[in-house]
């Protein structure tokens, strides 16, 4: 491809773009992967009770505008209290009484696992 | 070694005691004179070690669990979720002063122990030099 001089500007600032965009594309498509392996460690290490259905309401969302780059995983399974319901993995993180924490644990325990996500997503499209 | 929990303690105490907010270790217990309505749980989750030299620990990061215990009724008045409010900024300033990080500052996480009791959780950090 020739440029002229006087388009060179608009010729790089186009290459950037492209550029700009597929990094961003394989920097989300990664981020998807670190989900997977996240969600999949706490359905794993979630307390079964009779139903099992904490352990499949863990849920990753995407950010939105300028977080669009961040991934948010949370459990969407609600119990009845006395002032209205309560998140379920609240109780099991931070109660003193009746918490049986895991979350932070197995978060920190997949954080190699997720970085090998991210890097092996990202080398893939190369 | 810096104590963290001593550490935690003397932090919450010089913040909250002239106010009779009590401050325990890993479970309430009942105190003379403390606040009906406010207390603190705290747990040291984690200590783990960060770097390391020749083998040997150089930098140790503690996670310290705050969790702010306020009876729900003062959320029912708009003194009552400003003295609540209040309440949560004084905790942190009084973690920060003590060198503790913050990083998400406080969370809402309800009443989980059912007991009547809001709950706001602040999780603390406090790096520190092995043998400092």
């Amino acid at each position: 491809m020739k440029v002229s001089i006087d388009n060179l500007q608009i010729a790089v600032e186009d290459i950037l773009r492209e550029y700009g965009d597929v990094v961003y594309k394989a920097t989300d498509d990664g981020l998807k992967e670190a989900e997977k392996v996240l969600v999949n460690n706490l359905k794993v290490a979630s307390p079964v009770g009779k139903t099992g259905e904490y352990a499949k309401s863990w849920r990753g969302k995407k950010g939105k505008g300028k977080k669009s780059l961040r991934r948010y995983v949370g459990n969407t399974k609600m119990v009845p209290g006395k002032n209205g319901e309560v998140p379920l993995s609240n109780i099991l993180e931070y109660s003193p009484i009746r918490g049986k924490p895991f979350i932070k644990r197995t978060y920190e325990q997949s954080i190699p696992a997720m970085a090998d996500a991210i890097v092996g997503k990202i080398k893939s499209e190369g | 070694m810096t104590d963290i929990r001593d550490l935690t303690q003397r932090a919450l105490d010089n913040a909250l005691v002239d106010d009779a907010v009590r401050s325990f270790w890993q479970r309430k217990t009942d105190t003379e004179g403390a606040n009906p309505s406010e207390y603190i749980v705290y747990t040291l989750d984690s200590d783990t070690n960060e770097s390391y030299a020749d083998n040997s620990p150089l930098i140790k990061s503690a996670n310290v669990t705050v969790r702010y215990y306020y009876r729900t009724d003062l959320l029912d008045s708009y003194s009552g979720r400003g003295k609540v409010k209040a309440r949560e900024i004084e905790i942190e300033a009084a973690m920060l002063a003590a060198g503790f990080t913050v990083p998400f500052g406080p969370s809402d996480t309800g009443d989980i122990d059912n007991i009547g009791f809001g709950v706001t959780v602040f999780e603390c950090y406090f790096d520190r030099l092995v043998g400092a």
